[in-house]
């Protein structure tokens, strides 16, 4: 069977798909002025001062696209608020069950330990500690990699910028309401004094960092793994149960609670929650300090591992 | 679907989930590795709710008055429930993205009911895995209760067990409904799961009267184990309900399931496709 | 522009790129396989040339661009893009280069296209008057206005399309490279696209290097094409080169007032009968004006119709024979039994 090239002739079937050659003309006189040198010449002209303004609004920019992407899905929103308030509102009865019988266990009465399960349930929703939340995975089975390989930014920093916007929603979607419910309904404490609160904000901020930093390997691990839900799975539960976030690291027994304050688990939610109600044991730049050390400690990983990842990608195309 | 009325229409479905089921237990099994490693992170997620309780009950020798036994038998019953629940019509939560993606349309127009294919859509094995810890710590409880076994106690467990099962399936289906309104709402559903779960975990006592009110008459959790269990316990309604209430499961049951059938068959009636 | 015309942008030689495919063959044994998908390619472009990349699904397009951004390396040759290395330099290389990957899209699908922009703004740092100059003259010419608030999740596949070329061109990059921009599109977004491409490439300068299966294209707006299968480049050249390279045949289709049996024309040869309706295959190379005074004389015709040669059949016969076939192949991609046999 030979196909039917003479009917119609393709040149004529071409004519048809082209715009119409006035709409061309009108086009081209429309960029009739000359066009100034290309963009790649001009960069430089900013000073020091500009790049950096320049650059913090493309970070804020990148931030903003990632919490506005969330946003658009409005159910999704409702439905982790009301689901949010629940949870907090059945673990903060728990704690105070606990803590009428044996007032004073863990060095916290009861208003502590509530306010410690509320903020404590914020901060586990604001930081993700169950895991995941970095796109990684998906865009590396689906191929979607390469085209965060072609963009001119470094492959960390730009899912560290996603992260900051995703954080921003849930911080004020999940972690807000459900604090408010919980000042509502339970007796809350505030920082004690102005310098606690700085310390908390501080510490959120580094909170952040360790935590993107913790899920940024998993999700990095994608690139060696097939089947990458498993270790999604594991890394979620023990960041769920060292972050403090179940229970106070100071009530984990032994050798257990040794090994959970040195990890950076509790960098996420501990460390912060101590700073909010100031039971720090070395006092707060120590434990900033901890914070930080993590935070370096595991970006710098993330780095090189980064690297490793993406000549793995490159030289043997997954 | 023809032949033999309502009841053998139940019967052709069940076949087919049956069918279902073997079929993706056969794709399953082509990935071995990732099974096992799956089914060790099942049961490390459980083990961390029972170290949870480990940990309360290694500074308190009591929780609102009821014993480490005692709660363990309410731990494992409420796990057990959810974990059967779970193992029958799976993790609804995917039918969300089932929607997103325009999926949904080629499940619509297949002679199967949309419940069956739901529930069997990624079946694996390991969700059979689940049911293992819960199984355990409710045996280790019942062997540890100081309960006197009268046969009518005996009697009420595989019930409490049963209507428990269909209290969490209702909540499940009757929560998915709402995906076929609103797709992303996908959360939800982990959340009434988490939540149920972790309010049958614990005496109802401790979440204060209110909210005990709310599970018992609203969502009737408190019928997954919380009533059957204070019957088999011998102890008193603590909020000065009825001692009969316990008894009551297995109609609170049928209602919620009839509930949730009804919120079902709206939900699909309101699908209206992934239209972009 | 800042670059002279003849300096070449873009240089390839002698790459091979081989991927290793390991096949389990038992339960635990594992069988390894070197497949090259590009062999010894060889290839320069000039600054400002648009040039198009044929072959088949399978032949080395894909791993060419991506060897060419700098996603993968070669594993044996050199490759410069701009005067550096893609693999090696890949992030300078980005500012200077745009990509289209097919339907892998660089926009954001839950947000509204122009968010995607405004956010490539920022990223490649555009002067916010030469942003909104640079938008609006896209938004123009590729008809965007209708759907640029609409979600990128819900736009139809040519639309996304045109949001994407807005995306790569947007920065004015130097290259452009697109992997195969036209594929599934509707007809407006094809022709919205080509156009796009033909003026952009015309008053921008911008270097455009596009891979394809739609012959049209090609046509439309490559002076220059490169022909690959099998990772082998069989074919560099301009299309009319091509076609008499192929030694290239034109269609006459005759309908004829009754049918006929096949005729018998000096110079021609009849390829196909349906009903009183015939098709003749003649030699490029010459006029149609004689065969058909000569058909007209000795037969009873209704109307009449000339067809250029398809280039996908002239892409097959390069590379499965370098003589003209007796029946011409059918549109199908090249049979994989033959052996590639690069005419070079």
């Amino acid at each position: 069977m030979i196909p039917d090239r003479a009917n119609p002739p393709p040149a004529q079937a071409n004519l048809a798909t082209l715009p119409a050659p006035a709409e061309l003309a009108a086009a081209a006189a429309a960029d009739a002025s000359p066009r100034p040198t290309r963009l790649v010449g001009s960069l430089g002209r900013l000073g020091r001062l500009g790049r950096a303004w320049e650059s913090a609004r493309m970070w804020g920019a990148i931030s903003s696209a990632s919490a506005r992407r969330m946003l658009r899905y409005r159910a999704a929103v409702l439905a982790s608020i009301v689901s949010n308030i629940v949870l907090t509102v059945l673990r903060g009865h728990l704690a105070l069950a606990v803590w009428a019988q044996r007032p004073g266990l863990a060095g916290y009465d009861s208003t502590a330990a509530v306010t410690f399960t509320v903020l404590g349930q914020s901060l586990v929703t604001t930081f993700a500690v169950f895991g995941g939340m970095i796109d990684i995975p998906w865009r590396v089975r689906t191929g979607s990699i390469e085209v965060d390989l072609v963009r001119p930014l470094g492959f960390q920093r730009w899912y560290l910028g996603l992260e900051v916007g995703r954080a921003a929603v849930y911080l004020a979607s999940r972690a807000l309401p459900a604090g408010i419910v919980g000042v509502l309904l339970f007796d809350l404490r505030l920082p004690r004094t102005a310098g606690a609160a700085a310390a908390f904000a501080m510490s959120l901020g580094l909170a952040l960092l360790v935590s993107f930093g913790l899920r940024y390997l998993v999700a990095l691990s994608a690139f060696w793994m097939t089947d990458f839900r498993g270790v999604q799975a594991v890394s979620a539960l023990v960041m769920m149960f060292f972050s403090g976030a179940i229970l106070p690291l100071v009530l984990f027994p032994g050798a257990l609670g040794t090994v959970a304050a040195l990890l950076p688990f509790g960098a996420v939610v501990q460390t912060p929650m101590d700073l909010y109600l100031g039971t720090v044991d070395d006092g707060p730049v120590r434990a900033l300090a901890f914070q930080a050390t993590w935070a370096l400690v595991l970006l710098l990983a993330g780095q090189t591992l980064t690297a490793r990842a993406i000549r793995r990608l490159v030289v043997q195309n997954g | 679907m023809t032949g033999g009325g309502r009841l053998g229409l139940v019967r052709d479905e069940a076949a087919l989930y049956l069918l279902l089921v073997r079929a993706a237990f056969r794709s399953a099994a082509q990935y071995r590795v990732s099974l096992v490693m799956y089914t060790l992170v099942e049961m490390a997620g459980a083990a961390l709710d029972l170290a949870t309780i480990g940990i309360i009950f290694a500074h308190l020798p009591d929780l609102d008055g009821f014993a480490l036994s005692e709660v363990a038998f309410l731990y494992g019953s409420s796990a057990l429930a959810f974990a059967l629940a779970e193992a029958l019509v799976g993790p609804l939560d995917q039918l969300g993205w089932q929607i997103k993606d325009g999926r949904m349309d080629a499940t619509l127009t297949r002679p199967v009911s949309v419940l069956v294919q739901c529930a069997t859509m990624d079946f694996s094995p390991q969700r059979l895995g689940r049911l293992a810890q819960p199984t355990a710590v409710f045996a280790v409880s019942l062997a540890t209760l100081p309960v006197d076994w009268s046969p009518g106690r005996v009697a009420i467990l595989p019930m409490m067990v049963l209507c428990g099962t269909m209290i969490s399936i209702s909540l499940a289906v009757g929560v998915a409904a709402v995906l076929f309104v609103a797709p992303d709402a996908s959360v939800a559903i982990a959340a009434v799961r988490q939540g149920s779960a972790l309010a049958t975990q614990y005496p109802l006592t401790i979440y204060g009267r209110r909210m005990a009110m709310l599970l018992t008459f609203v969502f009737p959790v408190a019928f997954v184990n919380w009533q059957p269990a204070l019957f088999v316990l011998g102890r008193p309604d603590p909020f000065g309900l009825p001692g009969f209430t316990g008894l009551l499961s297995p109609l609170v049951a049928l209602a919620s399931c009839l509930a949730a059938g009804i919120a079902w068959s709206a939900g699909i009636r309101h699908y209206r496709g992934e239209g972009g | 522009m800042t670059l002279s015309s003849d300096a070449s942008v873009i240089d390839v030689s002698e790459v091979t790129r081989t991927f290793v495919l390991r096949r389990r063959t038992g339960w635990m044994r594992r069988e390894r396989s070197d497949v090259h998908a590009v062999r010894d390619l060889s290839f320069s472009v000039r600054a400002g040339e648009m040039v198009g990349y044929l072959g088949p699904n399978g032949a080395g397009k894909s791993t060419t661009i991506k060897m060419l951004v700098g996603i993968l390396t070669p594993s044996a040759g050199r490759l410069r893009v701009a005067g550096l290395d893609p693999s090696r330099q890949r992030l300078r290389l980005a500012r200077r280069i745009g990509v289209v990957f097919g339907q892998r899209s660089a926009l954001w699908s839950d947000l509204p296209l122009r968010d995607s922009f405004d956010l490539i703004q920022r990223i490649y740092r555009i002067p916010p008057a030469r942003y909104r100059q640079n938008l609006d003259e896209f938004i123009q010419l590729l008809d965007l206005a209708s759907f640029i608030d609409t979600p990128v999740r819900q736009l139809s596949l040519g639309q996304r399309m045109r949001g994407s070329v807005t995306a790569a061109f947007l920065p004015e990059p130097e290259i452009v490279y697109l992997d195969e921009p036209t594929i599934g599109l509707d007809v407006v977004s094809k022709a919205a696209v080509r156009s796009f491409l033909s003026r952009t490439n015309r008053e921008s300068g911008t270097t455009i290097l596009l891979t394809t299966h739609d012959m049209t294209d090609v046509e439309q707006l490559c002076r220059r094409v490169m022909v690959i299968d099998h990772g082998r480049l069989g074919f560099d050249g301009t299309l009319d080169e091509l076609r008499t390279r192929i030694g290239g045949v034109r269609t006459l289709r005759v309908d004829l007032a009754e049918p006929q049996p096949a005729m018998t024309i000096e110079g021609a040869r009849v390829v196909r009968v349906d009903g009183a309706r015939q098709w003749l295959e003649f030699s490029a190379q010459d006029s149609a004006a004689p065969l058909v005074s000569a058909v007209a004389a000795r037969y009873p015709l209704v109307d009449l119709a000339v067809g250029e040669p398809a280039i996908e059949d002239i892409v097959a016969r390069l590379y499965t024979t370098d003589r003209l076939p007796a029946v011409p192949p059918s549109r199908t991609d090249p049979d994989p039994t033959h052996p590639p046999s690069p005419v070079r």
